[in-house]
This record gives structure tokens, C-alpha cells and sequence, in this order.
């Protein structure tokens, strides 16, 4: 027993030392998070028109086409909470900033970190957890979401791999201004889907829809408070996709919009869920824009939001 | 809780200090391990403990009655069939209860009526099927006199409960694990050395082979309609090595396992994609199980040694049967039917135990004829993984059919995991007469404990940095 004790030990503590050198070699190597992070905190008193929100606000915005001076910080998966401490950290110290654009999707109000495994099954929550924490600092309960090791399933492997062969193309997520395109070319032969995971009747679910609530209660207020205008917006969906939500759903959304207002009085609405000048090229999913969408999208937000600008 | 996850890596080291440094009676030790499976177990859902413990209570409680009635048959026969149709009662009931009703609410359909009532949502045990039929083997062994039943309570728990193969097997034999936890274990260093290098190629094959497959492979089957051909293919192939990735890296696992602790599990699978033919590849794949069914259910009937009628029934049976274990649905029947049509005419032909060596033994590499029978069998395999991911029997030849007729080029998904299955396969060849593919020592290069250290340590860090999304073992739904 001693000897595999021993043996077991040097394993151990041949292993150990390779892992913390691999986190820490993944702090190192450029990421959409560490990136958009660096950005906002060296350029921040350059940026006029900050972007926020998720996936559908990363792909579907294109900041060069919005305007001299955009930063489009989104990043796929954001939950509200994570937009609600970036808003509350950033938008004070932004001397210039003067809009904040965030998204508002059908069922957001179930879209909270603590409730992922209840409410709504998502796949890869550990991983959000994880670079929060790690690339942002924003912690989330329990000692070990800082490890990529245990936590990622954003394929750190590849990541060095990359670093280490010096393929800077394969490294970059997105381009300088933090826009993530997705080529229409790339969409699976089912993207017209809508997977519908919300378990309203879930004894969670009314305790997530309150918290996630408020955490765009505080996006608003923050706004309000640093005479920030916030402009919500609810990007294109696929036609097809509309026959799936229900009334329920509809309303809450309108729910969350009027409580926003009501801690924010000048911010603005703009619902393109249902816009039909939108065809399938425009789609790499039944909710998200493609390459081809966002530059159809975002004169279209331009020209609705910032005429004069 | 999962073999591939950060509780198991805290969990395993504790109980492993704890069993053989505090935990030192025996007594003391059994009830400790029903303890920590218990909590591996719970981990997942502590509600479905009670039904493990009522299967554990039952059937201990119907070892001893068949015991005391020594010499009465017709009261063993009935205290014995009591407790197997108790055992099937639970398991029909989380298992199968849904599948009945839905296809009973579909009959009536058909004559114009409805019964909604039937169908209710029932939330399936893990592992359910595995401790099931591992509790039915020690029932039925003391019925037919091959065990004795014991009055050792704390070894008949972690009998049942034993958390390395709780919850997808192997599935034990009372016969052969039972008497393990009867007896005081001592620790072997050798075998809890190589009990640790195949828990390191399991955790290699689920996380690098299997996770890897199962984005190309969920991408795939989930929108195949659209894809060409050669996409097709490629997503039954990677199918075809993510289940044996997830499945023998789970079996390796819970063997290194069990092994840390002194006990040794039978052995569930043997390479079983260099088979050259479908009654080799029975013989190599999901062992446990086969012969838990030729043990219990063909040999029962007859077996082989009777009518060519009662063969092609017999037959029949436990690939119709081993099909239905695997879940509640039409297409596991029709995957163990195309096993059955695939392995009768070996039988019938008494061609069914040709191969029961290693191919190729004492080559490099296999001759062309050996090639061509083990290319053919996986194929057939191939097409055999495909009824059995699909959906619906329906998906299963539409799926096959676009296979074949639409031959239009789609981008290809899973290149890397191809890749990954290709390092996979030439291990496993290289390695193929040993009893897991770490086990490196005595040849060639080998002989030098650094260079095996460096393998080692090699197959760690691309485990680490290659893994794919974290899932769960596909087996425990079965």
C-alpha cells in the first residue's frame, strides 16, 4: 500500500504542476472574453455605443456598419446576470458612452445561472460559470468553476494547440471590434428547429423569473442613473419559429420590457421578432443571424435607433 | 454522480483511504462501501435509493426463505418466481410502463377511442436494468443449488450496491462477486496498478472517443435528411465508436475501479470491433450481459441442443429480449432482430464458435481474408448502430436509405473525432491480447518503466486537453 501510495503521489505530482501550467497558460492565450475584457477596460472613454446582451446581439450587429465608436461586447450564452454586473462595472467609468444597446429574447426571463439545471437544461452553464470567472472576475458560488480543466467544454486543447503553431486565424472568434459572423453557408439542414426547454411549471421557475427580472431591472437602472440611453431590442426570427411561442411567453417578455421602463423612463423598444423583410439566408438558426442577416440588420437598427448619429 | 466528473475525482481517493485505513473489518468495510454507493448513487436522485433498497431487502429476504423450504421445490419455485416477478414488476413498471401505454393508447386510437389515462410520465432509475438482473442472477442461482444464500446482510448490500458498477454493469454474478464481499480482502498492489491504468484508458475512451463523437453524431442524426451520403456514414461510424467508447470506457472504469478495492469484475468487453463474425463480436461485446442471457434465458429454453425449430425460436428470443433490456422502444427490438437474422445462419450452420482466438495472433498486422471478415462484421455492426440511434424505425430506413441513395457531398462533420477513433484503433490493435489497452509491460520498448511512465503521462494529457462536452454515460438510460 505504502509503494502505491508513493507511486500515486509522484503521479500526482507529475500531473498537478502540467494542469496549473495549462490554466495558467490559457490566461495568456487571447480570447473572445479576456479580449472584449481588455477593450472596454484600455479603450472604454472611446466607446460611444456599447453592445451587451448574448449570441443573438453578437452575431447579428455589426458595430463598423452601426457607427463611429461601437463595442459590441456581447458574447454567446450571456445570462442577464453577468450583462447586469458588466453594465453596473463599466457604464460608470465610460466617459463618452452614450447608448447601451442589450437584447431581449422570447423566454429570457428564465435565462438565470442559478436555475440552468431546473429551469432550463443548458449544456454548457459550467462553462459560462467558468470563464465569467476566470476572464472576467465575476465569481460565481463554489470553489472550482475557475478551472477551464474541469469546467470548459470550449476546447482549451485546440485553443494551445493553435497558440502554439501560431495559427492566429483559428485563435480569433471575432474581429476587433468584437462582432462574431456566422457564415449562412455553416447552418445545419435542421436550423429551422426551435427547442422550446422551458419548464414553466417547475417549482423554480416563478423564483428564476423574478431574479432574472431584476437583474434587467439593474441594466436599466444603471443606465438611468449615468444618463446612459438604453435601447432593448428584440432581434429577427425565422417566421417559422413565431408558431412555437405562446401567449404566455409573449406577454412576459412585455412584462419585463415595462419593468425595465419603469427604473428606466427614456429607454426604447425595438421588436424585430416579427419583421418580415427577413428570408432564410438571413438565419443560421431559427434565432440567430447569419453574416448575411446581420448586414441587412444593422442599417436596419441604425437608422430605427441612431438616425442623426 | 459521473466517473468523468470533479465529485468523482474528490469522491474516489476519500473512500479509497477510507476503506482500507479506517474501514479495516470486514463487516465494517461492506457497510461502508453500501455507504459510498449509496452516496454515488443519491448523488444523482436519493429517491430512487428506496427502490434499490427494496430490491436489495427482497431479494436477500428470498435467498434465506428459499434456504428454509430446502426440499420443498414447489414452495422454492414460488418463493423464487415471487421475488423475479417482483424484480420485473419494478423495472416494467419505471422502464416499460410508458412504452405499453403509449402503444396501447395507439391501438385504441386506431379503433376510434381514446385513452390519455394510460400514458403518464414516469422518470426512468439509472441503472435500473443493470442492479435488476444482477439481484434476479443471485435468486435464481440459490433456487437451482449453484449458491448457497447468505445471512450476510452488509455483503449482500454491496453486492447489489457496489458503486464502481452500479449503475451500467458489468453485470455480476452473485456467483462471482458475491463470495468477495464474503471474504476479508487485502490490498495488491499489482492489480490496483493496473486497476489504475484502465481506469486511465476508460476515462481516454469516454472522454476523448465518445464526447468527441457525440457532437458530430447529435449533429448528424438530428437533421440527417439533410445531409448526403458520405455525412451519413461517417455519422453512423462515429456512432458506432462513440457507444463503444462510452460503453467499454465505462466497463474499464468500473473494473480499474473495483479493482482499487480488492474486487475483480468480470471482464465486458474484448475488442469487439476486430470480430470477423457477428457471433465473435456477441462473444466481445457487452459480455456481461450476453451471458447473463445464455446463462439464464437461451440455455433454459434449450439452447442450441434441440430442433433447428427451437434454435431459430431460442435464438430469436434473446436477441428480441437483449434488444427490449436496452429501452422501451421499437427500434431496440428491431436492432436485436438484426442481429438474430444475422446470427442464425451461423448457428444453424454450427459456424457460430469459428473464431474464439485473437486475429491475427503473433502478426502485425491481419492477412486479407481476415481484413475482409472483420471490415464486413463491423459494417454489419454499423448498420445494426444505426437502428439503434435512430428515433424511430421509420428514421432508421430512411436514414440508411439516404445513406445509399443520395450520394450528394455535404460538408463532413467530425473530422477530428475521426482522427481521435483512428489513435484509438491502433492502440487497441497493438494491444488486442491484453486484457485492456495500458497494459504495457513486457515487450519492446516497453520493458523500460520510463518510456511506459511516458505513455502514461502522454495519454493523461491529451485525455485533459482533448476531452470533448461532458455527458453522460449513454448506457445509464438503459
Amino acid at each position: 500500500m505504502k509503494k502505491f501510495l508513493i507511486k500515486a503521489a509522484i503521479l500526482g505530482v507529475c500531473i498537478f504542476p502540467i494542469c496549473v501550467s495549462i490554466e495558467l497558460l490559457l490566461l495568456i492565450i487571447p480570447n473572445e472574453y479576456s479580449y472584449k475584457r481588455q477593450y472596454v477596460e484600455t479603450k472604454g472613454d472611446e466607446i460611444k455605443v456599447l453592445i451587451l446582451g448574448n449570441s443573438h446581439n453578437e452575431d447579428g450587429i455589426i458595430p463598423a456598419l452601426l457607427g463611429d465608436s461601437t463595442f459590441n461586447m456581447a458574447i454567446e450564452g450571456r445570462y442577464p446576470y453577468y450583462d447586469a454586473v458588466l453594465a453596473e462595472r463599466y457604464v460608470p467609468i465610460m466617459k463618452n458612452l452614450k447608448y447601451v444597446i442589450w437584447n431581449l429574447g422570447y423566454n429570457w426571463q428564465y435565462l438565470n445561472y442559478k436555475y440552468s439545471d431546473s429551469v432550463l437544461k443548458h449544456t454548457k452553464i459550467s462553462t459560462y460559470r467558468c470563464m465569467y470567472e476566470k476572464y472576467f472576475d465575476i465569481p460565481y458560488p463554489g470553489f472550482h468553476n475557475w478551472s477551464e480543466l474541469i469546467n470548459s467544454k470550449f476546447n482549451y486543447g485546440e485553443r494551445i494547440l493553435n497558440y502554439f503553431i501560431g495559427n492566429e486565424a483559428a485563435l480569433q472568434v471575432c474581429d476587433s471590434l468584437g462582432e462574431h459572423l456566422y457564415s449562412y453557408k455553416n447552418k445545419l439542414p435542421n436550423w429551422k428547429n426551435v427547442k422550446e426547454e422551458i419548464d414553466v411549471d417547475n417549482s423554480d421557475a416563478k423564483r428564476c423569473f423574478e431574479e432574472t427580472l431584476g437583474y434587467m431591472c439593474r441594466i436599466a437602472a444603471v443606465c438611468e442613473r449615468c444618463h446612459v440611453r438604453l435601447i432593448v431590442i428584440t432581434t429577427p426570427y425565422y417566421k417559422g419559429s413565431l408558431q412555437n411561442f405562446s401567449s404566455r411567453g409573449l406577454a412576459e417578455m412585455q412584462m419585463c420590457v415595462d419593468a425595465m421602463k419603469e427604473f428606466c423612463p427614456t429607454m426604447q423598444y425595438y421588436n424585430y421578432m416579427m419583421d418580415s423583410r427577413f428570408t432564410d439566408d438571413d438565419f443560421v438558426d431559427a434565432t440567430h443571424l447569419s453574416d448575411i442577416g446581420a448586414k441587412k440588420f444593422t442599417p436596419i437598427l441604425k437608422e430605427d435607433c441612431f438616425p442623426d448619429f | 454522480m459521473l466517473f468523468n466528473s470533479f465529485e468523482f475525482l474528490i469522491f474516489l481517493p476519500i473512500v479509497f483511504l477510507l476503506y482500507w485505513f479506517v474501514f479495516k473489518p470486514l463487516r465494517a468495510q461492506n457497510l461502508f462501501v453500501v455507504a459510498a454507493s449509496y452516496v454515488f448513487y443519491g448523488w444523482w436522485d436519493w429517491r430512487f435509493l428506496l427502490l434499490i433498497a427494496l430490491t436489495t431487502v427482497c431479494s436477500f429476504a428470498s435467498g434465506i426463505l428459499l434456504e428454509r423450504s430446502e426440499g420443498k421445490r414447489g414452495r422454492q419455485k414460488f418463493i423464487s418466481a415471487s421475488n423475479i416477478i417482483l424484480n420485473l414488476g419494478i423495472l416494467g413498471v419505471f422502464k416499460y410502463y410508458n412504452f405499453f401505454g403509449e402503444n396501447l393508447a395507439a391501438l385504441f386510437r386506431l379503433f376510434g377511442m381514446e385513452l390519455d389515462w394510460v400514458t403518464v410520465d414516469i422518470l426512468l432509475p439509472v441503472g435500473i436494468s443493470f442492479y435488476t438482473f444482477q439481484a434476479l442472477s443471485y435468486t435464481i442461482d440459490v433456487y437451482r443449488h449453484k449458491l448457497q444464500a447468505t445471512h450476510d446482510a452488509s455483503a449482500f448490500f454491496a453486492f447489489i450496491s457496489f458503486f464502481p458498477q452500479l449503475v451500467a454493469g458489468p453485470i455480476e454474478r452473485a456467483t462471482n462477486l458475491l463470495p468477495q464481499f464474503s471474504r476479508p480482502r487485502t490490498f495488491d498492489y499489482d492489480k490496483a496498478v493496473d486497476g489504475c491504468r484502465q481506469i486511465l484508458w476508460g476515462l481516454f475512451k469516454k472522454m476523448v472517443i465518445a464526447d468527441n463523437c457525440a457532437v458530430a453524431v447529435n449533429q448528424i442524426f438530428d437533421s440527417y435528411q439533410g445531409f448526403g451520403g458520405v455525412t451519413l456514414f461517417v455519422g453512423a461510424l462515429l456512432f458506432t465508436f462513440q457507444i463503444y467508447g462510452d460503453f467499454s470506457g465505462y466497463s474499464d472504469i468500473a473494473i480499474g475501479t473495483a479493482r482499487l478495492f480488492g474486487i475483480d469484475l468480470m471482464r465486458n468487453f474484448n475488442y469487439p470491433y476486430f470480430s470477423r463474425d457477428i457471433a465473435e463480436f456477441w462473444r466481445r461485446w457487452h459480455i456481461s450481459l450476453t451471458t447473463w442471457f445464455r446463462d439464464y434465458i437461451y440455455i433454459p429454453l434449450g439452447g442450441s441442443r434441440c430442433g433447428k425449430w427451437k434454435v431459430v425460436r431460442n435464438t430469436f428470443v434473446i436477441f428480441l429480449v437483449s434488444g427490449f433490456w436496452h429501452g422501451a422502444n421499437w427500434t431496440f427490438i428491431a436492432w436485436g432482430a438484426y442481429h438474430a437474422l444475422l446470427f442464425l445462419p451461423l448457428i444453424l450452420l454450427g459456424r457460430n464458435r469459428k473464431y474464439t482466438d485473437t486475429v491475427a495472433q503473433g502478426r502485425l498486422l491481419p492477412n486479407a481474408k481476415e481484413f475482409a471478415q472483420m471490415l464486413g462484421t463491423f459494417l454489419l455492426a454499423v448498420v445494426g448502430w444505426i437502428i439503434f440511434r435512430a428515433e424511430t424505425i421509420g428514421q432508421a430506413g430512411d436514414y440508411l436509405y439516404r445513406m445509399i441513395a443520395v450520394p450528394a457531398i455535404t460538408p463532413v462533420h467530425g473530422k477530428k473525432a475521426l482522427l481521435f477513433v483512428f489513435i484509438m484503433l491502433l492502440i487497441e490493435w497493438s494491444r488486442r491480447n491484453r486484457q485492456h489497452a495500458m497494459q504495457l509491460s513486457g515487450t519492446g520498448l516497453f520493458r523500460y518503466r520510463a518510456v511506459r511512465w511516458g505513455v502514461y503521462i502522454i495519454v493523461i494529457l491529451f485525455t485533459l486537453m482533448f476531452s470533448g462536452k461532458q455527458s453522460d454515460f449513454i448506457y445509464f438510460q438503459f
